[in-house]
């Protein structure tokens, strides 16, 4: 799990980056290392005692015996510093299931350890065989870790980085396939088309008229590039709508050639780069997928609701925040006209629950796997916890966009009190303040924060997104108030607020 | 640095604003140099769009926050106990269904010796910004609340002449007996008149009036009653709403009696 920063923030001038697993053997190491998801999903299955003898662990080593399928038990020997894994299964991926399944025991507690002089010979051997296999392959001309038969007792060394770029590249589209290639052509012209706008000018007359962003978004759309479509689509609305209109398309523009140049160059990205960049061309990932991987759980509080028409489509976002690891997540639900919104939360509501995030270097996308407990609301305690100062938000903000700089929202929940300073509403506390974006909220919900407020501090949640920053809800000790926007009821079902 | 970047902000917009076909863009500053330095990216339309993309990022993950700003000064403490959450929750069911409870409603706030929960009192006060016996209520159950948020805000204040009430009607004389009878009583002879016919949909009207008058204690039973007449398939269009009606009614003024709620101690 990962740690929540000090509430204070990271020291002064530096930022804050998002949290990040320390310590030798996380789950989450445990889960970096697994070839795919559908690999981890069957070691969960097999890591219970019950399965598993003659178990033990050093400092460096870590061994045992699991029942299998087959009459002969698989033995596992895992080097953990250097991660040399060992398996006598037939399994052709390393590491295995059974090595996946003997690390969850092993960070679980579940693995005693013994005094090295007490390690079995026959683990002694495997791990003699790893090492001489593990030499040869870093000699080899190319680097690769050599194949060994279908019952090598050595196996290729792998490092949790190595280990992931199988998983992440299974869910990557293959470099090779037309769909890429179209993918490529498509982000080709998009670059192309800014390019032009840029020698051009953002002021050409031709940028008023939809079609000319209707067309570029059409392209996009037949070259497999769905999420960068949505955003021109979106864009062309800015055009005019307001007097610094042409500050938002140009900081778009940017936004867009950055993810076109990190389109044509995916597969030379990071792991959770480039499948953060993936997700936001609109590479699609499979629910199924994403709910087969090892789960965050938490006692999650739910802070903060928006909604949000994009063409035809109302999308729903909730705003989760977990207790223990202090890490958000976003679960979204769509909606056509007539049909119903994900109506099932409650601000403020404390639900201890699995979430499944969907790949990518924020994950912050995610779904609602196993719930442990029925919801409660938060405790005045458990609210104040999920809160941090402006400073430390904006610090955080700042970390999101600096690991995807593609962003278009991000939660912060904030104490601070409203207040205005000639027409213009900001949250203030001791140290700082954050200027609301203006026209975010109807005067009604503004005047609700404030009435809520009343003068004094109280635990706000916002979104932040380009345009600024926007409350989405207030907190108060028994009750928590929903002023985010709200999906028009004539349109959709889930429309009306609680 | 940060002001030097947000100047040189607006001298890319400008420069994008024309295109470089006309003007080429200014030469990148500070860390935007070293970026084209290294990627050997120079000038034109390509180097507008690398500091564009780089600045954009540059500002938008740099956010920083203003100094602090005075706070105001909050409205004067009110001691009486705010409504429960739940009364929130049924006091929009009575603006979605019944909007001719919320006199009642209002006045249930004010003489259980409440006050009206802070997320209510702006939404009440714009909605009856143009009733002012309505406005005066609210007023009265917010507190001191109302006047400092119109102070804040004046478009929350009434804009109504003031006017007379008018009295909702009286009960007709052939129930008026119903108004002092006992729960029982008045469950039976109303489902047992809907049963039979003697009141149908023409009564509707007159059987709302009623139940909105009938004492808050015999409402479940009136409920269930007609409920149970709905149920057996007579007239349920008119009689599930009625049923509905007496429901809403007893349990907005049952929240409202003085239990011992406690006040919920501020987030620290």
């Amino acid at each position: 799990m990962t740690r929540r920063e000090p509430a204070g923030g990271g020291p002064a001038g530096e930022p804050v980056r998002p949290s990040v697993p320390t310590g030798v053997w996380k789950v989450e190491q445990v889960m970096a290392l697994a070839p795919r998801a559908t690999a981890l999903a069957a070691a969960q299955g097999i890591a219970v005692a019950d399965r598993w003898r003659a178990t033990g662990c050093t400092d460096t080593l870590l061994w045992g015996r699991c029942s299998g399928g087959s009459a002969e038990p698989y033995d596992c020997v895992v080097e953990h510093r250097r991660v040399l894994v060992h398996c006598t299964c037939a399994s052709r991926r390393q590491p295995c299931k059974h090595v996946l399944a003997l690390l969850l025991l092993w960070v679980g507690g579940a693995v005693s350890e013994v005094e090295p002089s007490h390690v079995p010979d026959r683990v002694l051997g495997a791990l003699a065989a790893m090492e001489r296999h593990h030499a040869a392959a870093s000699t080899s001309p190319d680097g690769s870790a050599a194949e060994g038969g279908a019952r090598s007792p050595a196996r290729s060394a792998v490092s949790p980085r190595a280990a992931s770029a199988p998983d992440a590249a299974s869910r990557l589209p293959d470099r090779d396939s037309d769909r890429s290639a179209r993918m490529r052509a498509g982000l080709s012209d998009l670059a192309r088309w800014i390019d032009d706008r840029m020698r051009t000018g953002v002021a050409d007359p031709a940028l008023a008229q939809y079609r000319t962003w209707d067309d570029l978004a059409a392209r996009l759309v037949d070259a497999q590039l769905g999420g960068l479509a949505n955003r021109v689509r979106r864009l062309a609305g800015v055009v005019g709508s307001r007097p610094d209109w042409h500050e938002a398309v140009v900081a778009e523009l940017g936004v867009l050639h950055l993810l076109a140049e990190a389109g044509r160059r995916l597969h030379e990205l990071s792991p959770p780069l480039a499948e953060s960049v993936a997700a936001a061309l609109g590479w699609q990932v499979r629910q199924s997928d994403v709910l087969a991987g090892v789960p965050d759980t938490d006692h999650w509080v739910v802070l903060g609701r928006s909604d949000t028409r994009e063409d035809r489509i109302e999308v729903r976002r909730w705003w989760l925040r977990g207790l223990a690891g202090g890490r958000w997540a976003m679960l979204l639900s769509f909606a056509a006209y007539g049909q119903a919104l994900d109506d099932g939360w409650s601000l403020g509501d404390v639900v201890h629950a699995d979430l499944h995030r969907y790949p990518g270097a924020l994950g912050l996308r995610s779904l609602v796997g196993r719930r442990h407990d029925e919801p409660r609301r938060a405790t005045p305690d458990e609210l104040t916890t999920s809160a941090v100062s402006i400073t430390t938000a904006c610090a955080e903000l700042g970390a999101a966009i600096a690991t995807e700089p593609w962003i278009e929202r991000w939660p912060l929940c904030v104490r601070g009190t409203p207040t205005r300073q000639g027409d213009e509403w900001l949250l203030t506390d001791d140290d700082a303040s954050l200027p609301v974006a203006r026209g975010s909220l109807r005067p009604v919900d503004t005047a609700t924060l404030l009435a809520c407020a009343a003068g004094g501090p109280a635990i706000v949640t916002a979104e932040w997104t380009p345009t600024g920053v926007q409350p989405v809800g207030v907190h108060l000790a028994d009750r928590s108030v929903d002023v985010g926007p709200i999906a028009d009821p004539g349109f959709v079902d889930g429309g009306a607020r609680r | 640095m940060t002001t030097d970047l947000a100047a040189h902000w607006q001298e890319l917009v400008a420069a994008a604003l024309l295109g470089t076909d006309r003007r080429p863009p200014p030469p990148p500053v500070g860390v935007l140099a070293d970026l084209a330095a290294d990627s050997g990216v120079r000038g034109g339309s390509a180097g507008l769009l690398q500091q564009v993309a780089a600045l954009t990022v540059v500002l938008r993950s740099g956010l920083t926050p203003r100094a602090p700003v005075p706070v105001p000064m909050g409205p004067d403490v009110d001691l009486r106990p705010v409504t429960p959450p739940e009364c929130s929750v049924t006091w929009s069911e009575i603006v979605v269904e019944w909007p001719s409870l919320e006199r009642e409603w209002l006045s249930a706030v004010v003489t259980s010796g409440h006050r009206l929960s802070p997320e209510l009192v702006a939404p009440l006060l714009e909605r009856h910004r143009t009733t002012r016996h309505l406005h005066e209520l609210v007023v009265d159950a917010a507190g001191p609340l109302a006047a400092w948020l119109i102070d804040w805000s004046p478009r929350f204040s009434c804009v109504a002449p003031r006017r007379s009430v008018e009295d909702p009607p009286p009960v007709t004389p052939d129930l008026e007996a119903l108004l002092a009878s006992p729960a029982a009583v008045v469950a039976e002879s109303l489902a047992g008149a809907a049963r039979d016919g003697h009141l149908g949909a023409a009564h509707r009207g007159v059987v709302l009036n009623l139940v909105q008058r009938l004492p808050v204690s015999s409402l479940p039973a009136v409920a269930a009653g007609l409920v149970a007449v709905a149920d057996d398939g007579v007239l349920p269009g008119v009689w599930y709403p009625v049923a509905r009606l007496a429901t809403l009614r007893h349990r907005m003024v049952h929240e409202l009696a003085p239990h011992p709620h406690p006040e919920p101690e501020p987030l620290s």
